[in-house]
């Protein structure tokens, strides 16, 4: 955990492109947020807030809806991204959620690489975990549904519960943009 | 009063008494059971593995295939990776731990360094067989002590399974394609001839002589296989030595009768020979002897008593309180019709279906999968009911019931679901009237049942005898839908696209709107988009390039004769689509096709047909092209058609012509053949 720190601490003075690609690595978790996003939302630089992108000097960088509404508008125009019951009053597995969360989200990213169009929804009924997001038609749907049967079973035996995949597709990753900015 | 109202009260209350009702003990899962009464097929929906979206959703009986197996592998590849890396897949959080998440177990060295008898167990239970018999070997061999009920357990799996380990069970959707992943198509002899099995049986023979279970496991298992001779043996040895015969193995016997004798008569005398045995044996016959019997009559199918035999057979459970399962059923339908010209003047499909649909009801609405025939019964009902009995009502009635509850779980692969709607619809264009036929058309296809080119055919023939309009239009979004108009099987395309145009240009253009002409002519330029014109020449060099590539190297001619053929038009189909659009009034579009037409003229088979030269003719006219006219009238005149005089007629009479076009067709008109034609005179 201190060597963690202790490497954040040293990115957060760099300014270097590289160093920037490195925190990606360390703080990516989603498909599309992918570049210029995390520029946008670096919590490395002075008197920024996590999740809010500042604009670009041509306001010409893309975002999605769930991009647009700003983390403080959770609840009101946007919900969020995974559902579970860990977090109320006497909440089971508060930790483990979070961190099966991150994994799962890595290793979709790494799976459907360059497929997802939107975050990854996770949601948690009963014992049952159900994974949906939207995906570019990019490939045959042979080959979609071959990533579904190695995602459902891989992670159902590494989470030790059923997982399913509801995916939704749309042509082009143009078609989730919502606003410039 | 008020003390008199007090009162009472109080004696009311008094006399009410809490009764606290009796717990009634539920299953875990009885929740789900009843939440699952409550949903009911709807039966038009896509199937449940495939995801609902536009794009993930097949309707081509081909991809539905590719897509269901394509999502199995991709189970089987993760299978296998966490088979590859155990160890990361080791932790378990679950409670209580659930064993098929997690990896296979792996037998490590040691453990077969001093095998005992638990150590056979686990690879029983991992299905390791072979390797299982070989550690009974090597304990037999170190002395070591191993209890009767693991010998036992370990040959009646062998016999079972054929001295092989046993196949690994499918996946659910390989399991739905299974006839087309492993075949397993007409039953032969698959015994393995002095394999390890028999060299366990004579091992046990010795051991524990006169053990009964050991001589009816291998006569089961060498039946099963179809091994009957040698398994005859063993029961005549076993008749010397006074071993009893189990109901299990009395089933196996009554089950394998065709194939030990081959006369009608003289199985169905082995059979009472065998029910005789059982009846001084004390032997109770239960379901699934009744089964075997009626399968061996079955098997014996143009024998003349066969259907009295089964009808007794069918008796005789009655009294002995025996219900029968839809195998049953299934197995009589196939003795009282074994082709299609026996058993049609019987009604007894009819009753069958009643009696059915009473146990059903009796049953609390729930049919139990007893048998392992029960799963061949809707697809033989459907069989017989459309090629034997003919009878629409009954096929509707044999549907409704399949629909009814959880019934749809007898139809036990796409194979039979196939040929079970193919007969359904069969029947149906053959004999019901449009507006009964059309909803189950809409609600089946495509999502339940994708449609083979036959079934189409017979689709179109039923359109075009009732002559549904609504539904030409249709017809062609209906098959590009269901991948039938493919350049993979240019050839079925071809034929299906030819029948396809005669209906839409069969009509009169004065019995159509000019709406729905317009919407032909639509349907006319999506074809050609879809297999768009191409000149012969191209192919030719198409051609020549594969030549010189197949002189390059087999690898490149490969992937060139791979390459589909381009669609290939011939004069009838050209003539329908000028048909069609010179009736839309689309006159670039029809001449496009004519030209396409003259000019490749060597290669396509079939002339242009009159018909379309007139519509053509009549849409030059209309643009008073008189050079394109006299063109279009000297192509009728070359195919010496007997509509050459009106040709010659309308365009005298609408154009005025100027003396050039006049000596050209002064010239047509000496030139052809008919004589009406020389007639007409040109003003």
């Amino acid at each position: 955990m201190n060597t963690i720190c202790n490497r954040i601490n040293i990115l957060s003075n760099a300014s270097t492109s590289h160093c920037i690609f490195i925190t990606q690595r360390f703080f990516q978790t989603s498909p599309i947020l992918n570049s210029w996003f995390t520029k946008l939302t670096n919590v490395s630089q002075v008197n920024t807030e996590a999740a809010t992108p500042k604009h670009t000097r041509r306001k010409n960088y893309p975002l999605t809806y769930e991009q647009r509404q700003f983390p403080n508008m959770i609840g009101h125009t946007k919900t969020w991204n995974t559902f579970n019951t860990s977090n109320l009053k006497d909440g089971k597995r508060k930790s483990e959620t979070l961190t099966d969360d991150l994994f799962i989200r890595q290793f979709i990213y790494g799976t459907w690489h360059n497929l997802f169009a939107s975050e990854l929804i996770i949601k948690r009924r009963h014992n049952m975990i159900i994974l949906s997001g939207l995906v570019t038609r990019t490939i045959h749907p042979r080959r979609m549904y071959f990533l579904i049967g190695y995602t459902e079973e891989i992670l159902s035996a590494l989470l030790k519960c059923p997982v399913k995949l509801e995916i939704q597709t749309v042509e082009s990753k143009d078609d989730v943009i919502f606003t410039y900015w | 009063m008020l003390r008199l109202l007090l009162f009472r009260r109080c004696l009311s209350t008094a006399t009410k008494k809490l009764v606290v009702p009796e717990k009634i003990h539920r299953s875990p899962t009885s929740i789900l059971e009843t939440l699952n009464s409550c949903v009911e097929l709807e039966g038009q929906n896509p199937h449940y593995v495939y995801i609902d979206d536009p794009f993930l959703i097949p309707t081509v009986g081909y991809e539905k295939r590719s897509l269901a197996l394509s999502k199995a592998s991709g189970k089987k590849a993760a299978r296998w990776i966490i088979d590859k890396y155990s160890y990361a897949f080791q932790n378990d959080v679950a409670q209580p731990s659930i064993p098929s998440f997690l990896p296979n177990y792996t037998f490590k060295e040691t453990e077969f360094i001093e095998p005992d008898e638990s150590t056979i167990y686990k690879l029983i239970n991992w299905n390791k067989l072979i390797q299982a018999y070989e550690m009974y070997k090597k304990c037999r061999d170190d002395n070591i002590e191993i209890s009767d009920t693991c010998k036992f357990a370990l040959f009646d799996l062998l016999c079972i399974h054929n001295s092989q380990d046993p196949m690994q069970q499918l996946l659910p959707e390989e399991d739905w394609y299974r006839r087309e992943v492993n075949e397993s198509g007409v039953a032969k002899k698959t015994w393995k001839e002095n394999g390890i099995t028999e060299q366990f049986f004579e091992e046990l023979k010795k051991l524990s002589p006169n053990n009964n279970r050991v001589y009816n496991s291998i006569v089961c298992g060498m039946l099963k296989h179809l091994q009957c001779e040698k398994a005859l043996e063993i029961i005549a040895e076993m008749k010397e030595n006074n071993i009893k015969l189990n109901i299990v193995t009395y089933n196996w016997l009554l089950r394998s009768v065709s194939s030990i004798k081959e006369n009608y008569n003289a199985r169905w005398e082995y059979i009472l020979d065998i029910l005789n045995e059982m009846k001084t044996h004390g032997i109770r016959p239960n379901l699934k002897c009744f089964n075997s019997i009626l399968y061996t009559l079955r098997r014996s199918p143009l024998s003349e008593h066969n259907p009295t035999l089964a009808l007794s057979i069918v008796n005789e459970m009655r009294t002995l309180n025996i219900k029968p399962s839809l195998g049953t059923w299934s197995h009589v339908i196939m003795i009282f019709y074994p082709n299609d010209h026996i058993g049609s003047d019987t009604t007894i499909l009819q009753q069958i279906m009643d009696e059915v649909q009473k146990q059903y009801e009796e049953n609390g609405k729930h049919l139990e999968w007893i048998d392992s025939d029960d799963s061949e019964f809707f697809s033989n009902a459907m069989w017989k009911a459309t090629t034997s009995c003919r009878d629409i009502d009954l096929a509707k009635c044999i549907h409704r019931f399949l629909l009814m509850g959880t019934n749809a779980r007898f139809m036990p692969d796409s194979f039979k679901e196939m040929s079970y709607y193919n007969n359904f619809f069969k029947l149906l264009f053959r004999i019901d009237i449009p507006d009964n036929v059309m909803p189950y058309w809409e609600s089946l296809v495509p999502n339940v049942y994708s449609p083979s080119h036959q079934v189409i055919e017979e689709f179109l023939d039923f359109v075009s005898n009732w002559d549904l309009k609504d539904y030409f239009v249709r017809i062609w979004s209906d098959m590009v839908m269901l991948g039938l108009m493919d350049e993979k099987n240019a050839a079925q395309s071809r034929r299906l696209l030819e029948r396809y145009l005669q209906l839409l240009t069969r009509s009169n253009v004065t019995d159509d709107t000019t709406d729905r002409q317009q919407q032909y002519a639509n349907v006319g330029r999506t074809i050609l988009k879809r297999f768009p014109l191409i000149r012969h020449e191209e192919t030719d060099t198409d051609n020549d390039i594969a030549q010189q590539s197949s002189e390059r190297g087999r690898e490149s001619s490969r992937n060139s004769l791979k390459k589909d053929q381009p669609f290939q038009y011939n004069g009838n189909l050209i003539s329908y689509l000028i048909l069609l659009l010179s009736r839309g009034n689309d006159f670039d579009g029809s001449w496009h096709l004519y030209n396409f037409y003259q000019n490749n003229r060597e290669f396509l088979i079939n002339p242009l047909t009159d018909v379309s030269l007139m519509a053509l003719l009549s849409l030059c006219v209309q643009q008073k092209d008189t050079d394109k006219s006299i063109e279009v009238i000297q192509t009728i005149g070359e195919l010496s058609y007997e509509c050459l005089p009106q040709a010659i007629g309308l365009l005298n009479e609408n154009v005025k012509l100027n003396a050039k076009s006049r000596s050209n067709l002064k010239q047509i008109q000496n030139e052809s053949k008919i004589e009406a034609a020389k007639d007409v005179k040109i003003l």
